[in-house]
């Protein structure tokens, strides 16, 4: 087996010592005074962005403030309805969900984050765990006035979603997020949460087919609308800045 | 003046190959101290201090300038998207926390101004309309570095950027992850493509 390896070794090592050796580019001494000069012209101290952990604290505490007012506002009537265990099982997702986005919008806004969760991957493990959840803790009923009953939940989530989209993309102006889709769609997630949160503890229509589809429809559309906008800004922005 | 951080591990495939990546790929003491002086210096530049600036821009050159270029680019273009990287990091100076590693927050930037730049040439090339006789560009002197840079600039992007990053820069490979947005382990499958594809260049042709 060693021997079997020993060309590609060589080989390698041949490329390192090839890429060791080779010439650095020559400075440019021109450009660099131009930079620099460029730089120092508009340099002024600057006050840092706080940690990711802070952020991350700070993200989740405004979500429980802000779902608290509007819990308090819109009412509990649905969440009365539930078993000791659904609650309990359906807060837990929405607890961690919570967790989750703030952990991922903190990466997102602070180039050369680890982001061991790559955010695409958040939205996928949360919509499956809410989907798991909502199928295991509540009951299955008919289909009866689906629509009717379903598409308000679906207007209300919304209307909470979009000031709570509105309210995280103000808390993270200060960030450079560097890739827009992934960015918007968590602000999208993180706000749509906010939506199925209200909703989990306003609708009374506790079923398991009503809330995967039109609470959990708040979440994707909410994601969907956000990765959206935030690409048709970006092209129209590039598109005005190359002509 | 040679890189900031130079690497002497190597990059290898086959068994070990994942320790040898990760644990050979910096000059020890020499790095690190390299990169306490950078982020030194990155303090400073966020505390608006011009000579740090200065020092700054001056250690980063050569290796953001070898990174800024690529396959069809000449000195002018990589020159060009170096000045566009230095904007983006002054503006985005306040994102630098002192307690984490500069590099990868300075590649990342890079990175980014890179693919913007990247696409925008692609746009405009699409709206080009192609005439009959295309002349040759006229002082599109290759990009910086010779022989083996030459056969790195023809792997795909994301395989060249990561040894840039690995090999020639001197990042970890979980800076070069911090960087690109992904994990090590993604980095390290892109790191062993790369050096099949440029052993395979090498055996039909050497690198002159």
């Amino acid at each position: 087996m060693a021997e079997l390896q020993l060309p590609d070794t060589k080989m390698n090592e041949k490329i390192d010592r090839l890429l060791e050796q080779a010439p650095a580019p020559e400075l440019s001494p021109d450009l660099l005074r131009k930079i620099s000069g460029t730089l120092a012209a508009s340099l002024q101290p600057v006050k840092r962005m706080p940690s990711a952990r802070v952020q991350v604290v700070q993200f989740a505490s405004i979500f429980l403030v802000f779902a608290a007012a509007l819990i308090a506002t819109m009412g509990v009537t649905g969440f009365r309805t539930l078993q000791a265990w659904q609650a309990l099982g359906i807060v837990a997702i929405l607890a961690v969900g919570v967790s989750l986005f703030s952990v991922v919008l903190a990466w997102q806004i602070r180039p050369g984050s680890l982001q061991k969760i790559p955010a695409r991957l958040s939205w996928a493990c949360f919509g499956v765990g809410f989907l798991t959840g909502a199928a295991l803790l509540f009951p299955w009923r008919g289909t009866e006035a689906f629509v009717s009953r379903g598409w308000p939940c679906l207007v209300t989530g919304s209307a909470v979603a979009i000031p709570g989209g509105i309210l995280f993309w103000l808390l993270t102006r200060r960030g450079v997020p560097l890739s827009v889709g992934a960015f918007a769609g968590t602000l999208g997630a993180i706000a749509g949460l906010l939506g199925l949160t209200v909703l989990q503890f306003r609708c009374i229509y506790q079923d398991a087919t009503h809330l995967l589809v039109w609470h959990g429809g708040v979440l994707v559309l909410s994601i969907t609308t956000a990765v959206l906008v935030a690409l048709a800004i970006e092209r129209n922005g590039k598109g005005q800045r190359s002509k | 003046m040679g890189y900031p951080v130079r690497l002497v591990g190597d990059v290898t495939s086959g068994s070990g190959a994942d320790d040898r990546l990760q644990a050979g790929s910096r000059d020890g003491m020499q790095a690190n101290q390299g990169e306490d002086q950078l982020r030194d210096l990155m303090v400073r530049y966020q505390q608006g201090d011009a000579v740090a600036v200065e020092t700054l821009v001056t250690n980063l050159f050569p290796a953001l300038l070898r990174f800024c270029s690529g396959p069809g680019m000449s000195r002018t273009d990589a020159e060009d998207l170096l000045q566009d990287c230095w904007l983006r990091i002054h503006r985005a100076r306040h994102t630098y926390l002192p307690s984490e590693p500069l590099l990868p927050w300075i590649y990342a930037v890079a990175r980014h101004t890179r693919l913007d730049a990247y696409r925008r040439r692609r746009r405009l090339e699409s709206r080009e309309v192609l005439v009959a006789g295309t002349p040759e560009p006229v002082g599109s002197a290759p990009a910086p570095g010779s022989g083996v840079m030459e056969l790195v600039n023809r792997l795909p992007d994301s395989q060249r950027e990561v040894i840039v990053m690995l090999k020639v820069v001197g990042m970890s490979l979980e800076e070069v992850a911090r960087a690109t947005s992904s994990t090590t382990g993604a980095i390290k499958q892109k790191a062993h493509r790369a050096y099949a594809a440029l052993r395979s260049m090498l055996a039909s042709e050497g690198p002159g």
